[in-house]
């Protein structure tokens, strides 16, 4: 017993650098270490949607939590934006610090930030799901709703520019 | 138990031959190394976090615990880190460095929140500070972009070495990085500078090194890693207190550390190219009382004498003294970062910053006439006619009166300095406006500006602070500490001028420069703040104008003339210097310094026995006087007088023993005289104090080799090549001079800006009004 530890340690390593390749490709706004300090630790990632505009949605994973970042670029700035800060409506919240301006709502229980860097216009939801209830302790583990949710749409917003 | 685990490893191991590609395996496999993980991990970290650390036992456990958990992360990170710049480096292109010399993890620096919740007046100051925003921002972020996009994210260790040294220590700037990077928006948090342990040199470019971050020392002064409860703290003041200060945070070295900074090979794949140093342009001030060459004297003031003056604090704060508390907003010139997040606080602390402490002096200081090279001057001390029609020159004087660094420090190529000139009739009609800002929000290109412009290989301007693209300067019109420059505005008097002209100067400073905010933002951003550090109006009448009554802010006239020749000095125009300097001496006859001024200037002139009699009269009113005894020094050294040389100038080393020019100097007298060791020691005492300095380089490798130090004659040799002006790279400043005809003017010392029209817009486009060339020595525009 007295060297559990190492066994253990030797055979994660044993396991792991022989583990098969599954969903190499990144998240372009995140990484997954990054998304692990919002769920707790060691995550899954998936990486799907891929646009010609740099869009994608990003999903972490990790013991029945769930962080799900997409970002979905506007073609049409003049149509599109009008139409999702109205879906944002009276209870949109003006966000400083992110792009060149930035307003963040709830929107079916997803965090919505519509916002635009440059001529790029955008919309980042965040959705978060917990297999219990939400971890509230404020260093490694953090919420993603809310003053989280403004965290990470900094992160996107600031890779944007 | 370890026969079991062997089971289930081979048990996975079959089903692995069989079953790779199924979902179900996949899963399945997922969820056996996660188990694993979470148990190795558990077994690895069976303590509390926080907790007590009093006894010498558990300081030891903590060190040895940080030790074990830093060796697994950075073996962790290794595995995938890009070691671009050579094995085991972990920051170059910077500079930054840790003890240990291996990576160390990001979580073991405690966090702003941790430290903030006793020291609530230094967190909230910290959080409008520029250091606390020191990555996030737009404007690092687009720059920083660039390079990440267009060379590489192991290129930005050269930038976030000091704005993201958690990052760069933590291995997070690699491809597929392992980092988390959640501490991004803490930039440099409290226990990055609190943990510094030295400075290697004054290198710059984050040429700090880190120890591994400590709230406590135990009883024996060792530093305990990681976090410990407050009650511990509160019971052991002073050795929280010896963890976390050092007496080197309070040195201007402290500073050079990050405050300094140049673009080196691996980053540029050029040459070491000086980017900036506010370090040793404060080195070079009055403030240092390090430099007997200045041109005025003052109290010592470091970097923190300025920007992190004490005031009282408004939030409880233990490191207050006596309700004082020293500033950790770091004040100086960045408007838009307060801006930008709507930190008014510390935005308006700025402005009042900028505006404050008689930083510049403004100082309309002589009028010329048309076809008359007599000069009027200083305003206000002498009488003189002014007529409907006439064309005069204003003569404006800018002093770097009191900034401890150039006016603009740093990064000129986004900062945005300059002089405003208006002169307006007794209706408020504009008769001439130079420095104004356009419709686009540009500023307007024939302003003086205090800037200097980069320039790539094509001799484009380097736009978006591509700083590895760098290979010359076009030129740099920034005021060094304690200097000055003389600024020409020539305008024509309206034929049916009456009463008063108004003249006003002002000089103004925007963080940013418009293009870049539009770079950043595209072209609908808000106007961002531009702040009047100082100005001067004067109201001159058509016809007599009297003697008036100086300002409160006015110098005195024989420092206004002082300053004049100062600035004629450094526009290379001689024989005007002296002849202001002259005016000083007449005005201020015990004013050895004066004296000195006509010393230098015929030195300048290379009129070295012109210059000794200026320097002997100056030693008569102030015997062993530093400066004088240095440029008597380079006389004696002119009139092959070698022992008067070297004793002149080893009377300055013994006032001044941080003096890089006595030193440079004595080394090459030493080196003439035939002296090695003696030439040596002074080159290795040049080079402790400026590291980069040529002349020791090259002196040095010389050196070395005649002593037989071939290892150590070739490492200066090396260095002398790579910090070496290129020759060639001033033709791409040329280049960039050619396509700019609206603003190579600036790049001649003496020029002059007018409302005449430029002679090349003439050609190009002659305007309906007949207008005749003026050709003015130096240029206009």
């Amino acid at each position: 017993m007295k060297h559990l530890h190492w066994i253990l340690l030797a055979v994660t390593i044993l396991f792991a650098s022989s583990a098969p390749c599954f969903g190499q490709t990144q998240c372009p706004w995140m990484n997954a270490a990054t998304a692990g300090g919002f769920l707790g630790g060691e995550v899954q990632m998936a990486v799907t949607g891929f646009t010609a505009d740099g869009d994608a949605t990003c999903q972490f994973t990790r013991a029945g939590n769930m962080l799900r970042i997409a970002v979905h670029t506007m073609p049409d700035i003049s149509k599109e934006f009008p139409g999702y800060l109205a879906q944002c409506g009276a209870k949109a919240v003006s966000l400083k610090g992110i792009g060149n301006l930035a307003v963040q709502c709830l929107n079916k229980g997803e965090e919505v930030i519509v916002g635009r860097v440059r001529e790029r216009a955008f919309v980042i939801t965040i959705k978060a799901e917990w297999a219990g209830n939400p971890p509230s302790t404020p260093t490694k583990t953090r919420n993603p709703i809310s003053d989280d949710s403004e965290n990470i749409a900094e992160q996107v917003a600031g890779s944007m520019f | 138990m370890q026969q079991r685990l062997q089971r289930i490893g081979s048990n996975t191991q079959r089903t692995l031959s069989h079953a790779r590609s199924s979902i179900a395996f996949r899963i399945g496999y997922s969820l056996l190394v996660a188990t694993f993980s979470v148990a190795s991990v558990l077994a690895f970290l069976p303590k509390p976090k926080i907790h007590a650390s009093s006894d010498a036992s558990t300081a030891q456990q903590k060190l040895t615990d940080q030790q074990i958990a830093r060796k697994q992360y950075a073996d962790h990170v290794s595995k995938s880190y890009n070691f671009a710049f050579g094995p085991g480096n972990i920051s170059l292109p910077g500079n930054g460095a840790v003890e240990g010399n291996t990576f160390l993890q990001p979580d073991a620096f405690p966090t702003a929140d941790y430290c903030g919740k006793c020291h609530k007046e230094a967190y909230h100051q910290w959080r409008q500070s520029l250091h606390s925003n020191s990555f996030r921002t737009p404007f690092y972020r687009t720059s920083v972009n660039i390079l990440m996009r267009t060379k590489g994210i192991e290129f930005a260790r050269h930038c976030d070495s000091c704005h993201n040294p958690v990052a760069v220590l933590g291995g997070g700037l690699t491809q597929a990085s392992v980092v988390d990077r959640g501490f991004d928006q803490d930039g440099l948090t409290c226990m990055t500078c609190h943990s510094v342990q030295q400075v290697q040199s004054t290198n710059g470019n984050g040429g700090y090194v880190m120890g591994v971050p400590s709230v406590m020392v135990d009883e024996k002064g060792t530093r305990i890693p990681g976090l410990v409860p407050d009650a511990e703290i509160l019971a052991h003041l002073d050795r929280h207190s010896k963890a976390v200060m050092q007496p080197l945070y309070r040195t201007p070295e402290f500073c050079s550390a990050c405050h300094k900074a140049n673009l080196p090979n691996p980053l540029n794949g050029y040459k070491f190219i000086r980017a900036f140093t506010a370090y040793d342009e404060w080195q070079n001030s009055k403030f240092s009382q390090r430099n007997p060459l200045t041109f005025y004297k003052a109290d010592f003031t470091g970097c923190q004498g300025c920007h992190m003056k004490r005031a009282a604090a408004v939030l409880p704060d233990p490191g207050a003294k006596n309700g004082q508390f020293a500033s950790h907003r770091w004040l100086a010139g960045n408007t838009a970062v307060p801006f930008y997040y709507g930190f008014d606080e510390q935005l308006n602390k700025t402005i009042e910053f900028l505006k404050s402490g008689n930083y510049l002096n403004v100082d309309l200081f002589a009028i010329k006439k048309a076809n008359d090279e007599h000069m009027i001057a200083p305003l206000g001390s002498t009488t003189f006619d002014l007529k409907p029609g006439e064309t005069i020159q204003v003569m404006t004087v800018i002093q770097n009166k009191n900034i401890g660094h150039s006016l603009i420090p740093e990064v000129r190529d986004l900062y945005e300095g300059w002089v405003e000139f208006s002169a307006t009739d007794s209706t408020g009609k504009e008769i001439y406006h130079s420095g104004f800002i356009k419709a686009d929000g540009k500023l307007d290109e024939r302003a003086h500006s205090f800037t200097n412009r980069p320039v790539d290989t094509a001799g484009e301007f380097v736009d978006n602070h591509k700083v590895w693209t760098i290979h010359s300067v076009a030129y740099d019109n920034s005021i060094q500490a304690g200097r000055s420059t003389l600024i020409r505005y020539e305008f024509q008097i309206p034929a049916n001028a009456k009463g008063t002209i108004s003249i006003t100067a002002k000089v103004n400073y925007r963080h940013l420069r418009q293009s870049y905010l539009n770079n950043i933002f595209g072209e609908d951003h808000p106007a961002y703040p531009i702040v009047e550090i100082a100005s001067r109006t004067r109201t001159l009448n058509i016809g007599e104008n009297p003697v008036t009554k100086p300002e409160p802010n006015d110098n005195a006239d024989w420092m206004r003339w002082n300053n004049l020749g100062i600035a004629y000095l450094d526009q290379l125009q001689y024989s005007e210097a002296i002849d202001a300097f002259s005016h000083v001496v007449k005005l201020r006859p015990d004013y050895a310094d004066g004296y000195t001024n006509i010393g230098l200037t015929n030195i300048e002139w290379e009129k070295y026995e012109s210059a000794r009699g200026g320097l002997e009269k100056a030693l008569e009113l102030a015997p062993n006087n530093a400066r004088a005894l240095y440029y008597l020094a380079l006389v004696e050294r002119r009139a092959g007088h070698s022992d008067a040389e070297v004793a002149d100038l080893q009377k300055v080393i013994a006032q001044f023993p941080q003096s890089r020019d006595a030193r440079r100097e004595l080394g090459i007298s030493y080196y003439q005289q035939r002296k090695p060791q003696e030439a040596m020691e002074q080159f290795e005492a040049l080079q402790a104090i400026d590291p980069d300095d040529l002349a020791a380089h090259y002196n040095l490798a010389l050196l070395y080799r005649r002593m037989g130090m071939k290892d150590k004659a070739k490492e200066q040799s090396a260095m002398f090549v790579t910090k070496k002006i290129d020759p060639g790279a001033p033709t791409y400043s040329l280049d960039f001079l050619r396509k700019h005809p609206e603003i190579s003017i600036e790049s001649v010392p003496w020029h002059v800006h007018t409302d005449r029209p430029h002679t090349e817009d003439a050609v190009a486009d002659p305007p309906a009004a007949k207008v005749t060339p003026k050709l003015i020595p130096g240029g206009t525009h």
